[in-house]
């Protein structure tokens, strides 16, 4: 490749560059919205590759058209706790974007061979991604032909990512032969702990209470809008598994069906409540535990089976009537 | 009105004496500040109120033929909470002139506040059979003022006495928008009793929302309309039907639709019944129970039979207590009369 053409091609590149920024971003954004509407935990990060490495990748790969073959101008990371959470954000993902090629790195690697994990994957923008953005600006059509990688990783594996590239990567002279070595050798750690982790949490979610006190769990985020109290999980068992049975609908969906709405209705009376009661140290423990949105979701819509059915042997029935009368609702 | 939106900002708590011929109003004890307050105790007195307020709460309204200068001074605290002092020493100077003799010596405190994010304000009478000593204490600059602690701390006591309690905001900017629920611990509203007559007429010149008999028609007529309606079942038909009777000839001044749910119907009627009351513009908190413009319809209940065609007539009470309708799923007949034949004649 003649030097001009190298010139010309970081020309284009950064003529284009822009448009890469802006994808970059509508994805990063996208994903931050509905990763946590979807209740996945993620760290969201996204970037257009700089000229100066377009044009280092061009060169170290002998491209012949890199505008066509680089696929990572557009980039964003996502680095979710669990191994399982990588098929979630990729559910998410199709919603915005088509995936046109998916490259899981372990598939990559023989059986015998150790090395870089987690899923690339090239995308497409949807018009969904495109469309109802009033910062859309003129670019919008542009967009729809540019590609973008995604990477997901585990953060175990974003952490090896991190130092293997740091220390072969960077150090000033070519790492030993045994460096490398090592390096290898911590990756099977890394697969060894997302699959341990990954064991742990099927083994936790066997617990016959799971399924309710996964609600609970779920209910922690939505409770930091209101009070930064850490929740006690021994106190919520006491009450979260019967509250969870009032829903006539499965665990999974009472927090979308029922207390996501209710909280669209009620946020500024809870917020008043909260703020009410944020140095009060004799106020009902049950408000700072995330069971006080079931409790004052159904206060609302059934409080009568509430009533009837309330643990009175493992919680006393003064701490409901107490509940009732901070949300003003005669019980 | 959503009591859960009620939250208390300051406390001005004055003494008021028994209003009797050797009483004097320089007897009144009056604060010069706010009390001392912080989370524990604003969130007692508004859980306290609110507690008093929806069990027993009657939505009322300025009464513009009452010569009571409380709504005016509502009005003039809502538009300046500074006014809070000064104004409510206004309104127990004016409880001490309008109580009956047989009223108690108590305190009265005037609560500023927030309710469905606009100010109201509370006002409370509490009384003791002995009066009320609350701990005064000083305020920087010299003024006097009420220990709330202390106070509260009465109100926990065995010996003290339930209250009578208030709350207005005002809507609009006219009196006639003023907007309130008035409580009384001790009885229910009613209009022949002196001492409910003199704290919501002559002292808060304020007077029920609806009247009675029009609460009451509205309570039963739609109370009819849901069991009409809503209830499939004809054995639940009848019991609900049968309860409703019994409830309004129950022997009580005050009827509660929530009372009525909880003790007469299924659980899982409960939260429609109390809906579709709300939605048919009925009554769903208590109300002053008058039957006048309900009498005859509540005097007598029949039922008819579904394949005999006979029928079964007499007083809602007697039905109650000789009649027992059962559920189709039990294992009992399904109409029961537990009583002795006395007569029986034939003839067309």
């Amino acid at each position: 490749m003649a030097a001009s053409s190298y010139t010309q091609i970081a020309s284009a590149y950064e003529n284009e560059r822009p448009l890469f920024e802006a994808l970059s971003q509508r994805i990063d954004g996208a994903l931050k919205r509905d990763l946590k509407a979807a209740g996945v935990y993620s760290e969201i990060s996204s970037r257009a590759k700089d000229v100066g490495s377009f044009v280092k990748k061009a060169l170290r790969e002998g491209y012949d058209d890199p505008m066509a073959e680089i696929g990572d101008k557009a980039g964003v990371r996502v680095i979710v706790p669990y191994l399982e959470d990588v098929q979630r954000v990729e559910a998410v993902v199709e919603t915005i974007c088509a995936i046109e090629d998916r490259e899981q790195k372990l598939d990559a690697l023989d059986y015998d061979e150790l090395g870089y994990l987690g899923v690339h994957l090239q995308l497409a923008p949807k018009p969904r991604l495109l469309s109802g953005q009033a910062d859309l600006g003129p670019d919008a059509p542009e967009l729809s032909d540019l590609r973008a990688e995604l990477q997901i990783h585990s953060k175990a594996q974003s952490a090896w990512a991190v130092v293997s590239h740091d220390l072969l990567y960077k150090p000033p002279v070519e790492s030993p032969e045994e460096a490398k070595r090592a390096i290898t050798r911590l990756v099977a750690l890394v697969e060894l702990f997302d699959g341990e982790v990954d064991r742990l949490r099927r083994l936790i979610a066997s617990d016959p209470n799971y399924p309710e006190m996964a609600v609970a769990a779920e209910l922690d985020d939505r409770l930091l809008q209101f009070t930064a109290h850490s929740p006690d999980r021994k106190l919520s068992l006491l009450s979260v598994p019967f509250l969870v049975h009032l829903y006539e609908c499965p665990p999974d969906e009472v927090v979308g069906t029922h207390i996501e709405p209710f909280l669209d209705m009620n946020r500024g009376k809870l917020e008043a409540i909260y703020e009410a009661y944020a140095d009060d140290e004799t106020a009902n423990p049950l408000l700072t535990q995330p069971e006080a949105l079931l409790i004052f979701e159904r206060l609302e819509s059934d409080r009568d089976r509430l009533r009837e059915g309330w643990p009175v042997d493992t919680l006393d029935f003064e701490l409901l009537e107490s509940m009732a009368l901070i949300s003003g609702i005669e019980l | 009105m959503d009591l859960g939106t009620f939250f208390v900002e300051r406390i001005v708590v004055h003494e008021v004496p028994r209003n009797t011929a050797t009483t004097t109003p320089e007897g009144i004890v009056y604060s010069d500040a706010p009390s001392p307050l912080d989370s524990e105790l604003r969130n007692f007195f508004k859980e306290k109120m609110t507690r008093s307020l929806i069990r027993h709460g009657y939505a009322v309204e300025h009464d513009p033929q009452q010569k009571s200068p409380v709504p005016s001074l509502i009005q003039t605290i809502l538009a300046d909470p500074d006014q809070l002092v000064p104004a409510s020493r206004d309104i127990a100077r004016h409880l001490y002139d309008s109580q009956p003799p047989v009223s108690n010596a108590g305190l009265l405190v005037a609560i500023f506040g927030q309710l469905e994010r606009e100010a109201c304000l509370g006002i409370l009478k509490l009384e003791r059979e002995d009066a009320i000593r609350v701990e005064e204490t000083t305020v920087p600059g010299g003024g006097r003022t009420f220990s709330v602690a202390h106070l509260r701390d009465l109100m926990l006591g065995k010996h003290t006495r339930l209250f009578k309690a208030s709350v207005f905001h005002l809507p609009g900017t006219e009196l006639s928008s003023l907007d309130g629920l008035v409580s009384d611990d001790q009885r229910g509203y009613d209009p022949t009793t002196e001492v409910a007559t003199f704290f919501l007429a002559r002292f808060l010149g304020a007077r029920l929302r609806t009247a009675p008999d029009v609460a009451t028609k509205s309570f039963f007529e739609a109370t009819q309309g849901w069991i009409e309606s809503k209830v499939a079942e004809p054995e639940k038909k009848a019991r609900y039907e049968i309860a409703l009777l019994g409830e309004m000839n129950r022997q009580s001044h005050t009827l509660s639709p929530n009372s009525f749910a909880k003790e007469n119907l299924d659980t899982a009627d409960q939260q429609g019944f109390r809906d579709y009351l709300a939605e048919a513009e009925a009554p769903t908190s208590t109300i002053e129970k008058d039957l006048k413009l309900v009498a005859s319809r509540v005097a007598r209940l029949s039922m008819r039979f579904a394949q005999s065609k006979l029928k079964l007539s007499g007083p809602p009470e007697d039905i109650d207590r000789f009649v027992t309708v059962n559920s189709a799923d039990s294992d009992g007949a399904p109409v029961e009369i537990h009583d002795q034949i006395d007569e029986i004649s034939g003839g067309g």
